[in-house]
C-alpha cells in the first residue's frame, strides 16, 4: 500500500523480516495474516475454549471482489462454516477498511468471538525510532526504545470501558484506570505515522498494543473488535459463578479509517490534529468557541447530601442557596470575572430518593430560592448549571422497579449492586425530560450529566441486544434535547461521542493510568479539543498534588475549577458526599483569587485550537497555540511563562 | 451518586470496585483508621507511586535498604544480590561470579550501617557476607550444636546487630530465630511465637490420654515470616495468620515483645515490616491486599495500594515479597509477580500529616501546629487533626477550642482536660455567685415549702387527689423504708394512672439519660442512637421479670397477686428515679478524674434496686428471707429461659421470613 511519497505501510511484516523471527506456528502465520480470527464452540463440552484461524489457515478460501470504492476479500473457513468479508477503500488522507456485519456466517458450531483487524499494519522492530500511541487518559505513548517493567499482558482495553454489568470483568480484581475516551490509536515510525480512528463500531472493540516478547518480536498496534464476551453468572447464591461465552452476537458494523502522516506531522501533535479534522469534516465536534476577554472558571456548590440517622434521612444542608449567591458576589468582588456554577444536591433529599427530586430541597431555599439565586446570577452574567445523575438508580429507597428500569447483563437478569441499578437510557431520558422541563422554570443555564458522557453499556433485554451504540444515540438525543431547551449541556469525561453537543466537560482525561507499558503521557486529547469545549481537570481544592495539577492544567489549557461549600465539609462525613476533604469557601477564597489572576493571563488562548506541544526537558514543557503564543511550564521552577506569539 | 456507589463498595469491600465508574486518579485508594469507630475512612493520597524499576529481577523475593539509601535485592531465581541507587539504576550486583562467593537461591539480604551485606544464602544452606565494595568476605555454616540437632539449616531471612550477632530465620522454623555470634558460635533460638492455646487444645488435654495426644498434630507456635532490626537495636518479627495477633512484634535484647503481642489491624496477611527513621511501622498486608502504616505502638494510621495478580500498573503489587523505607521517607517493595521493584514517594499532604502524628506522639504540640494546621487546611474529615489541634489548643490554654475540636475527635481524654481549665475558670470568676445561688435555692426549699403549706392547709384537695398524693408519697417512702412501703402497698390499691405516671416517668428519664447525659460519659453521635432498642434493653428485663417472677411465686406458694407484682415492680423503680436525675447532672460537671463520683453513684443505684426488687418480692408474696432469695434466682432463671425461647421462636421465624421474602425478590426483580 503505497503513499504518496512511495513509503510503503505494509499490513504485515516481509518475508525476509519474518525469517529473524523465534516464534513458530499459530503465532507466525498470524504475522502473514490480515487478521486473526478467534471463535468459540456453541456445542459440546467446553464453550469457553478460544481457538484462532487466520488468512494462512488450512482450507481457507479467499475471494477478492472489486467493488465500486475499492476491494472486497471475503474469507471462509468450510470446516468451521465460518466466513467473513474486510472491505478496503482507499481515501485522501489514507485507507479505510471496514467489516460489514452483514458479511459475517456462522453457520456451524463455531461462533466468532472476536476479530483482530490488520493487526500487524505497521508493526515495527524495538530497534525503530518512534512509539505507539494509545489513548490511555489523555494520550499516552508507548517508546520502541525503552525498557519497561516485566509486561505479561500488553495494553489491551476496550473503548469507553468495559461492560459494568459483566461480573467476569472486574471479579478477578479492583483495576482502577483510566477508560478510553476516544476511540483512536497510532503508530509513529521515524518520518511516518499513522492514526487509526474506529469510525463504527468503536464502542465494542478494544485498543490493543502488544510490545515484543508476548506475540513476536515486534511493536504493533491494532483494533480488536469483539462480537461476543466471555462472562460469569451465578446458578445460585452459594455456588461460585460459571464462565459462560455470550450466545447473541453483537450486530454492528466495525469500520476503522488509518489516516497517515508525514514528516513534521507524524507525531502525537500531528495525530491530534489529524483526529481533530476527522471530527470537524464529519460534524462530531461543535462550533469554535467565541473569543473572551477573560478565562472561564467553573465554581461547583454541593448544596449537600442526605445521611441517615436513626429511623430518618437527615438532609444536611451545606450551601443553601442564599449563602451560594454570597460567595459568588465575594469572588465577583475578588476579581474572579468570568464564572460558571455548578450546583450539586439540589435534590429534594439529596441523592436519596432519585425518582423524586423536586420540590428543590427546602432547606437549601426550595424552589423560590433557587429562581431568585439564578436570576440573581443572571444579572451578573453568570449562568448557573445543575448537577445531576440519570443513570444509576438506588433501588433501596426508589419506587423505580429494577424489573422494568434496569439493565439486563448476557444473563439476562437485572444488574444490582448493592441495590443500585443502572436505569435503561429509555429511562434515563424520561427522567431526564422531566428535570430539564422543571428546571427550565427556575431558570437554568444548562444541567451538568453525570454518567452520560463517561460509559457506556449494552443491555442485554431479551433476545434482542441493545447495544452501546444504540445508548449512545439516546444519550447524544438527550444531551441535544437539553441544550435546546437550557442553552448547554454538560458531561463529565467527555467520550468522543459526546464532544459535539456539549458546552464544558468536567474531569476530562488528564491523568494516565500509570501503566508499567506507558512511558508517556501526552495531551492529545486536549489537543483536539481546545478552542471548541471548554474543559477542566480535578478541582482545585480537592488536588493530591497541589502544584504539579495546578500547571498541569495550564499546559494542557484547562479551565480551573473549585468545588465548594460555605460550611465546613466535615458535616457532610457521613454522607456520599465525604470525597469533599476540604471545601469550605472561607478556607478557599485567596487561593481561589489567586489561582484565577493566573489563569486569566490565559485568557486570550481561549477560542484557539493548539497546534504544537513539546517537551523541551524533563521538566519543562511547552504548549503553543494558533497564533504563535507560547506557554511554557517548568514543573521543576514550579512556575509557566506565557511567551506572545507574532500573531497576537 | 457515582461517588455514592464507590462509598457504598468501599464500606463492603474495598477491592470489588465497579470499573468504568471510577475515574482512577492513583490506581488505588487511601484510607485512614478511625480507632473510634474501628473503621477505615477514606482520605487523600498519603502516597503516591513513583516508579517500578526492572533490573532484570527474576524473582525479587526481599529487600533492604542501605543506610546510603541504595536498596539491596535478593533475586532469589537469578542467584544474586541486585543494588540499586535511590533513582533506581543499577550499582552493581553480588554473589554472580564463580567461587566461593556465588549464590544459590538467596532469599535475604541485610546490610549493616557500614556497609556489609549479609546473604541468606538458601540454597547454599548457609549465610554469606560481602564487604562493603562487593567482594565476598566469609560465610556463615550450619553452627556445630546439639540443640539444633538434625534440622536443616536453610537461612531465609536474618538481620545483624551493632555487636554483629545474627539474628536468622530458618525455613518454616517454629522455634524462632536462631542467634549466631560473630564468630558463627549457636547462641541459642530468640524470639519465638507463643503457641496458639485455643479451647479446643485444652480440651483435649483434660480428655485425652497420653497415645491419643501423641497422635493429635501439636499446636506449634507459627513461623516467623520476617525480620527487621530498627536503629535503636529493636528487633522486629512478621508473623503472618492468626488474624494480626503478634503479627508485629518488637522484642528488645532479652526477647521480650515491646508490644505485648498485640493484635494488628490488617496483619493477617503480613509479608514483612519495615520501619523509618521516626518508629513508623509500614506492613504489606496480602489479606486486605494493602500497605499498611501504624505508629510506634502499632496502631493502624494509613492504608493505602492495592494487590492484584496481573498487575500492569505502577503501584499495584502482583505478589508483594519485602518492603523497606529509605531515609526520604520512600517506600520501596520487592515483586515477585511483576519482577519488579515498586517506589512509592510521600505526597505534601502525607509529610505533613506524618510529622505531625509523630510530633504529636514526642509531645511536641507546639512544633506539630503548622503541620496540623496544613493538614487542617486541606482535610475536614480527618479525625487525628482535631485529636492533634485540640492538643495544640490544650496546651497553648485555648480551651474553648480545645473542647470543640476534642469533642469532634471523640476524645474524652483531651475534652476532659479542656473542660477542668474551663470549669476552672468558670468558677473563679462565679464562686461567689454560685455560692449565694446555692444558699438561695437552699432558702427557698427550706422555707418556701412551709409558705406553700398553709395556702395547701386552707383549701384540702379532694379525696380523690388526696388518694394520689398518698399513693405518691409511698412511692417516696419506699426509698427508704422498704419494708414498711411495700407492706402498706400490699394493701392498698394502688390507681393505675399512678403506676403509669410512673413508668411514663421512669422513661422520661431513661430517654434524658440516652439524649442528655454529658458528653464524657456518653460520647456518641445522638442522632445514630436507636431509641427503640435502647428503650427495649431497658423494658423488656423488667417486663419479663414480672411475668417470671408472677408464675414462679405463684407455683411456690407465694401470696401475691399479679396486679401487686405489677404495682410493686414499679414501685421498686424509685431508686432509678431519684439517681438518675443527680447522675445526669453530675455528667455534665465532673470531669474523668472524678468519674468515680458519677460511677459509684450509679453502682450504688443499681445495688439499690436489686435490693428493691428482692423485698418487693419477700413482701408481696410474704416470703422468709431465704425463699425470696431462692425464689429470685429461680425468676432469673425462669427470665433467661423465656429469653431463649424468645430468641429461637424469633429467629426461626424470621428464617422463614427472610427464605420468602428473598425468593419474592428473585422472582419479582432479577427475572
Amino acid at each position: 500500500m503505497d503513499k504518496r511519497d512511495g513509503y510503503r505501510w505494509t499490513s504485515n511484516p516481509t518475508e525476509e523480516q519474518l525469517k529473524q523471527e523465534t516464534v513458530k506456528g499459530q503465532l507466525l502465520s498470524n504475522l502473514r495474516s490480515p487478521f486473526v480470527l478467534t471463535f468459540v464452540k456453541t456445542q459440546g463440552a467446553d464453550q469457553t475454549i478460544r481457538e484462532s484461524l487466520n488468512a494462512e489457515s488450512p482450507k481457507t478460501k479467499t475471494s477478492l471482489t472489486k467493488t465500486e470504492t475499492g476491494l472486497q476479500v471475503a474469507y471462509d473457513f468450510p470446516d468451521k462454516q465460518l466466513g467473513f468479508a474486510i472491505q478496503y477503500e482507499l481515501t485522501a488522507d489514507g485507507l479505510r477498511a471496514r467489516m460489514p456485519t452483514a458479511g459475517i456466517r456462522e453457520e456451524g458450531e463455531a461462533a466468532v468471538f472476536s476479530l483482530d483487524l490488520l493487526p500487524y499494519f505497521g508493526a515495527a522492530k524495538p530497534e525503530e525510532d518512534g512509539y505507539l500511541f494509545v489513548p490511555d487518559g489523555p494520550g499516552g505513548l508507548v517508546n520502541f526504545g525503552t525498557k519497561q517493567a516485566d509486561l505479561s499482558r500488553g495494553y489491551i482495553h476496550q473503548v469507553y470501558g468495559m461492560e459494568v454489568t459483566n461480573m467476569g470483568n472486574w471479579f478477578r480484581s479492583g483495576e482502577r484506570r483510566e477508560d478510553i475516551a476516544y476511540p483512536v490509536f497510532g503508530i509513529k515510525r521515524g518520518e511516518h505515522a499513522y492514526l487509526a480512528v474506529m469510525t463504527r463500531g468503536a464502542d465494542s472493540a478494544n485498543v490493543a498494543a502488544i510490545p515484543p516478547g508476548l506475540k513476536s518480536s515486534y511493536f504493533n498496534i491494532f483494533s480488536s473488535q469483539i462480537y461476543r464476551e466471555e462472562y460469569l453468572y451465578q446458578m445460585s447464591r452459594l455456588a461460585a459463578p460459571l464462565k459462560a461465552i455470550q450466545k447473541v452476537r453483537l450486530d454492528t458494523d466495525r469500520e476503522v479509517e488509518y489516516r497517515f502522516l508525514r514528516q513534521a506531522d507524524a507525531s502525537y501533535v500531528g495525530m491530534a490534529k489529524s483526529y481533530r479534522a476527522y471530527l470537524k469534516a464529519n460534524g462530531r465536534i461543535g462550533e469554535p468557541l467565541k473569543p473572551s476577554d477573560h478565562a472561564p472558571i467553573y465554581i461547583k456548590m454541593m448544596g449537600g447530601n442526605y445521611r441517615s440517622a436513626f429511623n430518618r434521612v437527615e438532609y444536611v444542608a451545606a450551601t443553601t442557596f442564599a449563602q451560594a449567591t454570597s460567595i459568588m458576589n465575594d469572588l465577583l468582588k475578588r476579581g474572579v470575572a468570568k464564572p460558571t456554577v455548578v450546583y450539586y444536591g439540589w435534590q429534594n433529599q439529596g441523592d436519596y430518593k432519585m425518582d423524586k427530586r423536586f420540590p428543590i430541597e427546602p432547606s437549601l431555599g426550595g424552589g423560590a430560592g433557587a429562581r431568585s439565586f439564578v436570576s440573581d446570577m443572571r444579572a451578573k452574567g453568570i449562568d448557573v448549571l445543575f448537577e445531576d445523575d440519570f443513570v444509576w438508580i438506588d433501588g433501596n429507597h426508589s419506587s423505580a422497579s429494577g424489573k422494568n428500569d434496569g439493565v439486563r447483563g448476557i444473563d439476562g437478569t437485572v444488574y444490582v449492586e448493592e441495590g443500585w441499578f443502572i436505569s435503561k437510557p429509555a429511562k434515563t431520558v424520561a427522567m431526564a425530560y422531566d428535570t430539564i422541563r422543571k428546571l427550565k422554570g427556575i431558570g437554568a443555564a444548562g444541567v451538568l450529566f453525570n454518567q452520560i458522557g463517561e460509559w457506556v453499556f449494552h443491555d442485554y433485554a431479551g433476545d434482542r441486544i441493545a447495544t452501546r451504540s444504540d445508548t449512545i444515540s439516546v444519550y447524544e438525543g438527550l444531551l441535544d434535547y437539553a441544550k435546546r431547551t437550557l442553552g448547554t449541556a454538560s458531561v463529565y469525561r467527555g467520550n468522543a461521542y459526546a464532544i459535539g453537543e456539549v458546552g464544558y466537560i468536567d474531569d476530562l482525561p488528564h491523568e494516565s493510568s500509570f501503566d508499567f507499558m506507558v512511558d508517556e503521557t501526552v495531551p492529545f486529547y486536549p489537543i483536539v479539543l481546545h478552542g471548541f469545549v471548554p474543559y477542566s481537570f480535578g478541582d482545585g481544592n480537592l488536588r493530591d498534588d497541589e502544584d504539579t495539577e495546578f500547571l498541569k492544567a495550564v499546559e494542557y489549557g484547562a479551565a480551573p475549577s473549585f468545588f465548594l461549600t460555605h460550611d465546613d465539609s466535615r458535616k457532610l462525613q457521613y454522607t456520599a458526599s465525604n470525597f469533599l476533604y476540604s471545601s469550605q469557601y472561607a478556607k478557599w477564597a485567596d487561593r481561589i483569587a489567586a489561582e484565577y489572576a493566573k489563569f486569566d493571563s490565559l485568557a486570550p488562548l481561549y477560542a484557539q485550537e493548539m497546534t504544537n506541544h513539546e517537551r523541551l526537558s524533563a521538566n519543562r514543557y511547552a504548549t503553543t497555540y494558533a497564533d504563535g503564543t507560547r506557554v511554557v511550564v517548568d514543573y521543576g521552577a514550579k512556575t509557566f511563562k506565557v511567551e506572545k506569539g507574532g500573531g497576537a | 451518586m457515582k461517588r455514592m456507589i464507590a462509598l457504598l463498595l468501599l464500606v463492603a469491600t474495598a477491592v470489588l470496585a465497579v470499573p468504568g465508574t471510577t475515574h482512577a486518579r492513583l490506581p488505588y485508594r487511601t484510607f485512614y483508621f478511625d480507632p473510634n469507630q474501628s473503621m477505615w475512612l477514606r482520605i487523600q493520597p498519603i502516597y503516591t507511586p513513583a516508579a517500578a524499576y526492572t533490573a532484570d529481577f527474576e524473582e525479587p523475593v526481599d529487600l533492604q535498604v542501605g543506610a546510603d539509601d541504595r536498596i539491596y535485592v535478593a533475586d532469589k531465581g537469578a542467584n544474586k544480590i541486585v543494588v540499586l541507587d535511590n533513582d533506581g539504576k543499577l550499582v552493581r550486583t553480588l554473589g554472580e561470579e564463580d567461587g566461593p562467593g556465588r549464590l544459590s537461591a538467596p532469599e535475604g539480604v541485610f546490610v549493616t550501617p557500614e556497609g556489609k551485606v549479609y546473604v541468606a544464602d538458601s540454597g547454599n544452606q548457609r549465610i554469606a557476607v560481602f564487604g562493603p565494595d562487593g567482594a565476598y568476605a566469609r560465610e556463615y555454616k550450619k553452627p556445630d550444636s546439639a540443640f539444633l540437632g538434625s534440622e536443616h539449616f536453610v537461612p531465609v531471612k536474618l538481620v545483624v546487630d551493632r555487636r554483629g550477632v545474627l539474628y536468622v530465620a530458618l525455613n518454616s522454623s517454629y522455634q524462632g530465630l536462631v542467634r549466631l555470634s560473630e564468630e558463627g558460635a549457636f547462641m541459642g533460638y530468640f524470639g519465638a511465637n507463643k503457641a496458639q492455646s485455643t479451647l479446643l487444645n485444652w480440651l483435649k488435654k483434660l480428655i485425652l490420654n497420653k497415645e491419643q495426644l501423641a497422635k493429635e498434630t501439636a499446636a506449634l507456635p507459627r513461623p516467623i515470616t520476617n525480620v527487621a532490626l530498627d536503629d535503636e537495636g529493636f528487633i522486629y518479627t512478621a508473623t503472618a495468620a492468626g488474624f494480626g495477633k503478634g503479627a508485629i512484634r518488637k522484642l528488645n535484647a532479652g526477647g521480650v515483645d515491646a508490644l505485648k503481642n498485640k493484635t494488628l489491624v490488617d496483619g493477617h496477611g503480613i509479608v514483612d515490616v519495615a520501619i523509618d527513621r521516626d518508629g513508623l511501622l509500614y506492613n504489606i498486608d496480602t489479606e486486605s491486599g494493602q500497605i499498611n502504616l501504624y505508629d510506634r505502638n502499632a496502631n493502624a494510621l494509613f492504608a493505602f495500594g492495592h494487590i492484584d495478580n496481573g498487575t500492569q500498573q505502577y503501584g499495584v503489587l502482583g505478589f508483594p515479597t519485602a518492603i523497606g523505607v529509605d531515609g526520604h521517607d520512600a517506600i520501596w517493595i520487592s515483586d515477585s509477580r511483576s519482577k519488579t521493584v515498586h517506589k512509592y514517594v510521600r505526597t505534601a499532604f502525607g509529610s505533613d500529616v506524618l510529622k505531625a502524628l509523630v510530633l504529636y506522639a514526642d509531645g511536641n504540640y507546639e512544633e506539630s501546629k503548622p503541620y496540623w494546621e496544613r493538614v487542617y487546611a486541606r482535610n475536614d474529615m480527618y479525625n487525628g487533626t482535631f485529636q492533634g489541634l485540640g492538643k495544640v489548643y490544650l496546651h497553648e490554654n485555648d480551651n474553648d477550642q480545645a473542647l470543640s475540636f476534642m469533642k469532634t475527635a471523640f476524645d474524652t481524654d483531651g475534652y476532659s482536660k479542656a473542660f477542668w481549665q474551663l470549669r476552672l475558670i468558670w468558677l473563679q470568676h462565679h464562686f461567689v455567685a454560685l455560692v449565694a445561688g446555692l444558699i438561695a435555692a437552699y432558702l427557698v426549699w427550706r422555707y418556701g415549702l412551709r409558705l406553700i403549706r398553709p395556702a395547701l392547709r386552707r383549701r384540702p384537695p379532694s379525696a380523690f387527689w388526696q388518694r394520689i398524693l398518698a399513693d405518691y408519697r409511698t412511692f417516696g417512702y419506699i426509698l427508704i423504708h422498704p419494708y414498711n412501703g411495700f407492706y402498706r402497698l400490699k394493701e392498698a390499691r394502688v390507681s393505675p394512672w399512678v403506676t403509669l405516671s410512673i413508668l411514663a416517668a421512669v422513661i422520661l428519664v431513661k430517654l434524658l439519660g440516652i439524649y442528655e447525659t454529658g458528653f464524657l460519659f456518653h460520647p456518641v453521635d445522638t442522632s445514630q442512637i436507636n431509641v427503640w432498642s435502647s428503650l427495649a434493653l431497658f423494658a423488656v428485663p423488667w417486663a419479663t421479670w414480672i411475668i417470671a417472677n408472677y408464675l414462679v411465686c405463684s407455683i411456690k406458694d407465694g401470696e401475691g397477686k399479679f396486679r401487686e407484682v405489677v404495682q410493686g415492680s414499679t414501685f421498686a423503680l424509685v431508686p432509678y428515679l431519684a439517681f438518675s436525675v443527680p447522675i445526669l447532672i453530675l455528667s455534665h460537671i465532673v470531669t474523668l478524674e472524678e468519674r468515680v463520683l458519677v460511677d459509684s453513684l450509679s453502682s450504688l443505684m443499681y445495688l439499690w434496686l436489686a435490693a428493691m426488687f428482692l423485698v418487693m418480692t419477700q413482701v408481696i408474696h410474704n416470703f422468709d428471707f431465704l425463699e425470696t432469695i431462692k425464689n429470685s434466682a429461680i425468676t432469673l432463671f425462669t427470665i433467661g429461659i423465656i429469653w431463649l425461647f424468645g430468641f429461637i421462636v424469633f429467629g426461626l421465624s424470621y428464617n422463614l421470613y427472610d427464605f420468602f421474602y428473598q425468593l419474592y425478590k428473585e422472582v419479582s426483580f432479577y427475572h
